[in-house]
């Protein structure tokens, strides 16, 4: 019974926190009988944005502690002003209009931070290379749809003989694919190609000729033949970057890469609760939530 | 000491059950709590590496953006003090709750609620329990825009006047195939034609529509006007587009509406009523008087935060964060301007 009652005790302890500012109590504005206080504001405003504002203020952190802001980073924020300028001329006042202080204010929080998000992104692809790697396959290769085996194979034939890509998709491709003998990072977001080929060009140990056609599982399959030029994850990261770094899925992925080797934590229920309903992948400090996103994902 | 467990094996048993019970017990409460955390005395909200994201920091970062929150919570504070709740407003706010609430419903999803939740916080309100709160603020204040509208329209009404205003009615037939009417459908079409040259829109609308919302109505549609668009009305396109091109007591054609959500088509009439803004505004019809107040409202910038700050003016003001007051000044200045 004791101990029944201390458990009671213990868990009535763990009550929800949630946060507060030091002067919460501060009035804002009076209206007749109604004031305002700071920490009401507060309370509204970590409602309405607080899910997004930590995450940018996460992300801030992140920013600084991987790709620290340099000379090149604030001259590219500030040509991007300029651009911005010469085709608004209002932009300041705008921006005034927005909270920013004034252009510098925006350039610091907007512009500068953009400009950090696309070097991070870049970084990424080497920090985390394994594991894109393993997800994405990727690969530089010249690939050729047919629309039959029997050109499939002639087509197989004439690579081995030495024609190029080129020469070979003008001769057995099919005119409307888009895969026609050019040059291309191959992925697994190529959903048309088989997979089988997709694994089997990053994974050959080197370039050259395919051995094979590769057809789809499907009732009315396609043929395809292709030569690989590169699948030096090292050697093509940059081109990689360039092509999966726009991919929606990427930044998140990214995200939540840097979010864990920072140990992200969240002291605060309702932002915990937010975040556990709508992106438990950012509680990296819980794997069982981030279980959960994958699942769902 | 094994003579102890043999002969207290039950007692022990019991006791470990116990233990294993109150631990899961402890655990399973604490499951999905978060820890609290101070730096230098301030609530911590998240931390990573070596920092720590405060309560303070993310206010700082907040209240530089919120002038919108501050003239959404100084709009429900003038408005609350400033208008009487009547019965009718309870219970028009219940409805638009119910509403919302069923939609959420329906929805069937958290996340949902969530959106719902952090849209209220952003208008100032604390939480998705503060629905009806909201719902009747939206009822007071239309009241307080409707009752200033009326007292100044005189002077208002220039802000219409180019707008083509006007009260509409429609009949409504359905027809199987209107490219090629039976006979039946034929013989109803000719008798709309000749109720309508006979006696009036209204009566035949009465009589024949098949839109039963508006045939209740003697047909009445309501009030549309140049700003007007399918979305905002309901109204199609090209019915819409016509009862512009219209003069008062003109009548058009049969017009082919495909129903965008069945894609059924039917055939309609539509109807200028009135055009004079002062009988329209004169009109005592529910729907008329609140799509010509919205209407209104949309066509001079800054007229609804005109008339909170002259509903103000009773109140005791005061602003004790004088950066506050800027921050609203400043919203109220972008409201007036067309640009918040």
């Amino acid at each position: 019974m004791p101990l029944m009652l201390s458990a009671l005790l213990l868990s009535g302890c763990s009550s929800e926190h949630t946060t507060s500012i030091t002067d919460a109590n501060e009035k804002v504005m009076t209206i007749g009988d109604v004031s305002v206080t700071k920490g009401q504001e507060y309370d509204l405003l970590k409602t309405s944005n607080g899910p997004v504002q930590v995450i940018t203020m996460a992300q801030n952190v992140i920013y600084d502690k991987e790709v620290p802001v340099n000379e090149e980073m604030k001259k590219q924020a500030e040509d991007q002003f300029k651009l911005i300028a010469e085709n608004n001329e209002k932009v300041v006042d705008q921006i005034v209009n927005l909270g920013y202080k004034d252009k510098q204010d925006y350039i610091d929080k907007v512009l500068l931070p953009s400009v950090q998000a696309q070097a991070l992104m870049k970084k990424y692809f080497v920090d985390d290379a394994e594991t894109i790697e393993l997800q994405y396959k990727p690969s530089i290769a010249q690939v050729i749809q047919c629309d039959t085996k029997e050109n499939a194979d002639q087509a197989l034939q004439a690579l081995k003989d030495g024609k190029t890509a080129q020469e070979v998709a003008e001769q057995y491709g099919l005119d409307s694919s888009s895969y026609t003998g050019s040059e291309e990072l191959v992925t697994t977001n190529d959903s048309a190609l088989p997979t089988r080929l997709i694994n089997a060009l990053n994974s050959a140990s080197e370039a050259g000729v395919m051995p094979e056609v590769y057809e789809t599982e499907d009732s009315n399959p396609a043929y395809y033949v292709a030569v690989l030029v590169s699948n030096d994850y090292d050697e093509n990261v940059d081109r990689i970057a360039d092509t999966l770094g726009s991919d929606s899925s990427m930044a998140k992925s990214c995200l939540v890469y840097y979010l864990t080797k920072y140990d992200f934590e969240v002291f605060d229920q309702e932002l915990f609760d937010y975040y556990k309903q709508n992106t438990p992948e950012y509680l990296v400090t819980h794997p069982d939530l981030m279980e959960t996103a994958k699942e769902t994902d | 000491m094994s003579d102890l467990f043999k002969d207290n094996w039950f007692v022990i048993l019991i006791a470990v059950i116990i233990i294993a019970f109150v631990g899961y017990f402890v655990y399973d409460s604490n499951t999905g709590k978060v820890a609290s955390k101070k730096a230098d005395g301030k609530d911590v909200v998240a931390s990573l590496a070596d920092s720590n994201i405060t309560a303070d920091a993310l206010f700082e970062n907040f209240s530089q953006f919120d002038g919108a929150l501050l003239y959404n919570l100084y709009r429900n504070a003038v408005v609350e003090q400033s208008v009487e709740t009547t019965k009718e407003m309870e219970e028009q706010a219940k409805s638009m709750e119910k509403t919302i609430r069923s939609n959420v419903s329906s929805q069937n999803s958290s996340t949902y609620r969530d959106a719902i939740t952090q849209e209220l916080a952003s208008y100032g309100y604390g939480s998705y329990d503060d629905l009806y709160d909201y719902a009747l603020m939206t009822v007071k204040q239309r009241s307080l825009n409707q009752e200033y509208v009326d007292a100044h329209f005189e002077n208002l009404k220039d802000s219409l006047k180019d707008a083509k205003p006007r009260i509409v009615s429609i009949i409504k037939m359905e027809a199987a195939d209107p490219q090629n009417l039976t006979d039946e459908e034929t013989k109803k079409r000719d008798s709309i034609d000749k109720a309508i040259e006979s006696d009036s829109f209204a009566q035949a609308a009465t009589a024949f529509s098949d839109d039963a919302a508006t045939a209740a109505k003697d047909g009445l549609f309501g009030y549309v006007d140049s700003s007007s668009s399918a979305s905002s009305t309901g109204l199609d396109q090209n019915l819409l587009t016509k009862a512009l091109e219209m003069e008062k007591g003109e009548t058009s054609d049969w017009i082919e509406v495909k129903n965008t959500q069945t894609g059924v088509i039917s055939l309609y009439k539509i109807h200028v009523d009135e055009t004079d803004l002062e009988k329209i505004h004169q009109n005592k019809d529910e729907d008329v008087k609140k799509s010509l107040l919205f209407s209104i409202l949309n066509a001079k910038a800054g007229l609804e935060a005109d008339i909170l700050e002259s509903a103000a003016k009773d109140l005791k003001i005061e602003f004790e964060d004088q950066d506050a007051k800027e921050k609203l000044d400043r919203y109220i200045e972008q409201l007036k301007g067309g640009n918040a």
